[in-house]
């Protein structure tokens, strides 16, 4: 059985900071791989370029997921991902502090599994991160092929 | 006379001409009976006298002359004429040689009379038989005559004629020859001859029934009638009664004095009874001929039209109230007089053709301008049925005559306002038209004509829609049809284009307007077609202008909410930064710093939290006045419960929540009323005063407008909470209120405002009641989606 991989796609350092300190203290496991812009992210999920090496890069087993991305938003991201292999069903988790009806509406219609809004107290993203683990990873059931 | 009157006197007409039949055959049957040497014909009896040969001759002649007299042709009644001279070139000979005492060889022209009895002259007709046929041949020549005294007097001549034959008959009838002077030397007339005289007087009194002596007796008055049968009773009874005193005398066993005591005393008792019967008879009749006398007078005095009849010498036998009111005379005082005396004769003179054409059998209408010497000029309607006899002789005329001045009038001046109406239209810069209360077109003025290049002439009425563009020929078709449909009250007011002589369109107003008589329906249309061409294209070109800047309008605002979005967005990333960082350094190392430092990195944790509540709230309050808000049925009792459920706040362990009774379903925004609920609920809970345990009530307070889907219902939200005075509930609603000091209740003072504006969006209201210390009590009112 391979390592968890949780892909990161955020371009914000502190969020990145923030979200990374409280992996840790809730002991997210695996190796949490970031890449900080939406085009990074595309060729990521979609082993393109420097991606391509899918032995160095493997998919990753969740993905969180930010919508104000530079170079491609996140709901572009998404909706290539989902589109390039539509039988792929890597969870995707929007963390995002967008509470726009509109970008709730096509983040699922583009396939997101869920969608999450930044808190903005350590506390309350531990509590996140605590409910993410337990529900993505210690709970969630997926076929073994996925693996 | 009344139809069944005429068919009477038609029926006495063929009666007539049956008589005649019967006096032909008579002497027919005669003339046979001397050429076969038949007696038996000539005697129609056993013995007695033989009808003469000239006799029956001159039979044949008054049988067919009268018959032919009775034709209308001109040809029978020339004939007639014809048979008339024939029979009095018989009987005058006949009677010189009696009154004379000589013979002119005529008696025994044709046949010698072998067999004669009763007379001195062989051949020869009686006296009384030649006198009775001159007056029968002078009666039938007098039937050519058309005056109408000639009726009169032929009829007197066939009474005459007729004493003869009775007096024959009676003879007859007596057995005795010997009345009033006949004797061998006058000769006896025979009975075919007298039946034969007796039949012609009666065909020449009835050839025209209803005129002149015959009159009196034939027509349908009371005293006619009585009369008819008074002359019958006067025929019979003498000669019955002439009868019984000869058969009670020859018998020898009574006396004459006897008989003619009893035969007086049966006719006193028979006349009395007679004419008291016809008193009776006459006088009820009367009675209610003045009745219907009373009625008619009654009617033609009422009715607004003057009715005169008149004979055939335009003489008045009848005029109405009104009409001799004109003159200002009164009825009687006209009937008897000539048309010419009552009207003057320049009057008369305008319309004396008219009078003759009715006379002549014509039925005449006219409308006349009629100068009378008394009224002036007056406009005049006039129906003139001539009146005719039963053999169709025009006997006088009936008038219907209508004063039409005042029509005449109204017509003139409308003549005139219409052709002031043309020449003001014709003279507008305006298209001017008018058709038709079914759409023809009838009028168009000369702007008309010039635009479209057409000649009025040449434009069918039907045509109208082919000078409009063809894309609005449909509109303009259907409007028209619903202001026909409508009788106006929908008003004909389009835009479309109409087609100018050179091919070019421009764009017209059209409008039609109905043209309505004093009874309100419509006889016409009058329209106009205004040129809005310049004006068209102006705001055509206003309307693009108006509607790129609103586009633009509608772009910067939305780019201005965007930013403004975007800005307070934004600005939590920073937020979080400083907040995060602020909650580590106060959780992971507080025990490196001062107390000092501790109380600062606590008023920065604060601040900023205040400072996100603050972004959070306006980026809510954003969401909720630009947002999309689609309304759908929302449980709200379902509602609040997941609402109490998931806010901490509300928890049981802080807050008493109670909703009393079943909360209806809404009509509302899930997400927006979402909002309001929590945040109301949020308030109730918040502000209360210390050491109080929050409790809210949430009720349905009834409906308004209905149980029914549509109806509204309010929610209340009843708290225990620290109250507010009534000035500041004005604002209560207003972005940035807040009504406590900073410190006591935190807050942003945008929950309410948001409140507000989401409950207005879902097509409600939001009201609040509140007294310090005493809780508040708010109501939000919305859209009922189900029924009670």
């Amino acid at each position: 059985m391979r390592e968890f991989l949780t892909l990161l796609i955020e371009d914000d350092e502190n969020d990145i900071f923030f979200l990374d300190h409280a992996m840790k203290k809730a002991g997210w496991p695996g190796v949490v791989k970031v890449v900080r812009d939406g085009a990074e992210g595309i060729a990521y999920l979609t082993g393109a370029g420097a991606f391509a090496d899918r032995a160095q890069h493997p998919l990753p087993c969740l993905v969180i997921l930010d919508l104000n991305l530079p170079v491609k938003t996140g709901l572009e991201v998404l909706q290539l991902f989902r589109n390039t292999d539509p039988d792929n069903a890597v969870p995707v988790i929007v963390l995002t502090s967008s509470t726009s009806d509109i970008d709730m509406r096509e983040a699922y219609r583009f396939g997101a599994n869920c969608y999450m809004t930044k808190p903005s107290h350590p506390d309350a993203l531990l509590e996140v991160v605590q409910v993410l683990k337990a529900h993505w990873i210690r709970y969630n059931q997926t076929p073994a092929s996925w693996a | 006379m009344s139809p069944s009157g005429q068919n009477e006197l038609r029926g006495l007409v063929r009666a007539g001409q049956v008589c005649a039949a019967i006096t032909l055959v008579l002497g027919g049957a005669g003339v046979a009976g001397w050429i076969f040497d038949q007696p038996i014909l000539r005697t129609l009896w056993k013995s007695g006298p033989e009808m003469k040969f000239n006799t029956a001759v001159a039979l044949a002649l008054t049988g067919s002359g009268l018959l032919l007299a009775a034709r209308r042709a001109a040809w029978a009644r020339s004939l007639a004429c014809v048979a008339a001279v024939l029979l009095l070139l018989i009987s005058v000979p006949t009677l010189l040689q009696y009154v004379l005492s000589v013979n002119l060889g005529i008696d025994e022209l044709i046949f010698r009379d072998t067999n004669f009895v009763a007379t001195t002259h062989p051949g020869r007709m009686a006296w009384y038989t030649a006198s009775s046929m001159t007056l029968l041949g002078a009666g039938i020549l007098l039937l050519h005559r058309k005056r109408a005294s000639a009726v009169p007097l032929t009829q007197w001549l066939a009474l005459a004629a007729g004493f003869f034959p009775i007096q024959a008959l009676i003879g007859y009838f007596y057995a005795t020859m010997a009345v009033l002077g006949m004797t061998v030397q006058s000769g006896y007339m025979a009975v075919p001859t007298a039946v034969a005289l007796l039949c012609a007087v009666a065909a020449l009194l009835l050839h025209a029934p209803g005129r002149g002596i015959m009159a009196t007796l034939t027509s349908a008055t009371a005293a006619s009638v009585a009369s008819r049968a008074l002359l019958i009773a006067l025929i019979i009874v003498p000669l019955a009664m002439g009868w019984v005193v000869l058969h009670l005398v020859r018998g020898g066993e009574h006396t004459i004095e006897y008989g003619v005591a009893t035969v007086a005393l049966i006719t006193v008792v028979l006349l009395v009874t007679l004419t008291w019967l016809n008193a009776f008879r006459l006088n009820r009749a009367e009675e209610a001929l003045r009745e219907r006398e009373e009625q008619l007078r009654f009617v033609t005095d009422h009715v607004p039209v003057f009715i005169v009849h008149c004979d055939q010498e335009a003489r008045f036998k009848f005029v109405n109230a009104a009409y001799a009111g004109r003159f200002g005379a009164r009825p009687e005082s006209i009937v008897g007089k000539r048309i010419r005396e009552v009207v003057g004769t320049q009057a008369y003179e305008s319309f004396r053709h008219h009078v003759e054409k009715a006379l002549g059998g014509s039925r005449v209408e006219f409308e006349e301008k009629i100068p009378y010497e008394q009224l002036g000029e007056r406009w005049m309607h006039c129906v003139y049925v001539p009146e005719k006899a039963p053999d169709d002789e025009v006997i006088g005329f009936v008038a219907v005559i209508h004063d039409v001045t005042t029509r005449r009038a109204a017509e003139e001046a409308l003549r005139e306002s219409e052709e002031h109406f043309r020449s003001l239209a014709e003279g507008m810069p305006h298209m001017v038209w008018e058709c038709d209360r079914l759409g023809a077109w009838h009028y168009r003025n000369v702007a008309w004509t010039e635009y479209s290049g057409a000649a009025t002439e040449s434009v069918p009425a039907s045509s109208w829609l082919n000078y409009y563009h063809p894309d609005d020929r449909e509109r303009l078709t259907r409007t028209w049809n619903e202001t026909l449909r409508s009788q106006g009250s929908i008003r004909f007011d389009v835009e479309a284009r109409m087609r100018r002589h050179d091919g070019v369109y421009r764009w017209f107003r059209v409008t039609a307007a109905p043209v309505r008589n004093t009874s309100g329906e419509i006889i016409k249309w009058a329209g106009t077609c205004t040129d809005i061409d310049e004006q068209k294209h102006a705001q055509e070109v206003l309307e693009h202008t108006v509607k790129e800047r609103t586009a633009r309008l509608r772009e910067t605002v939305h780019e201005l909410e965007a930013f403004s979005y975007s800005i307070a967005h934004d600005m939590r990333a920073p937020l979080r930064a400083m907040q995060g960082f602020a909650a580590i350094l106060e959780q992971e190392y507080t025990s490196q710093l001062d107390a000092t430092a501790r109380s600062y990195l606590q008023r920065l944790v604060t601040a900023s939290g205040r400072m996100d509540r603050l972004i959070v709230d306006i980026l809510n309050y954003s969401k909720v006045v630009r947002g999309e808000l689609d309304l759908s049925p929302v449980d709200m009792q379902k509602l609040i419960g997941t609402i109490v459920e998931s806010y901490p706040n509300l928890d049981a362990s802080r807050a008493d929540i109670q909703v009393e009774g079943t909360l209806p379903m809404v009509l509302a925004n899930e997400a927006a009323l979402t909002q309001v609920i929590s945040n109301l609920l949020g308030n109730a809970v918040k502000f209360v005063a210390p050491d109080v345990r929050p409790r809210v009530r949430v009720y349905a307070e009834g409906t308004h407008g209905g149980g029914e889907a549509g109806g509204l219902v309010t929610i209340c939200f009843e708290d225990n909470g620290i109250g507010m005075p009534r000035e500041s509930q004005k604002r209560l609603f207003n972005i940035f209120t807040r009504l406590n000091r900073p410190g006591l209740y935190e807050g942003s003072g945008i929950g309410l405002a948001i409140v507000r504006k989401a409950v207005e969006r879902m097509g409600g209201r939001v009201g609040v009641e509140s007294e310090p210390g005493q809780g508040s009590c708010f109501r939000v009112e919305l859209q009922r989606a189900d029924a009670i």
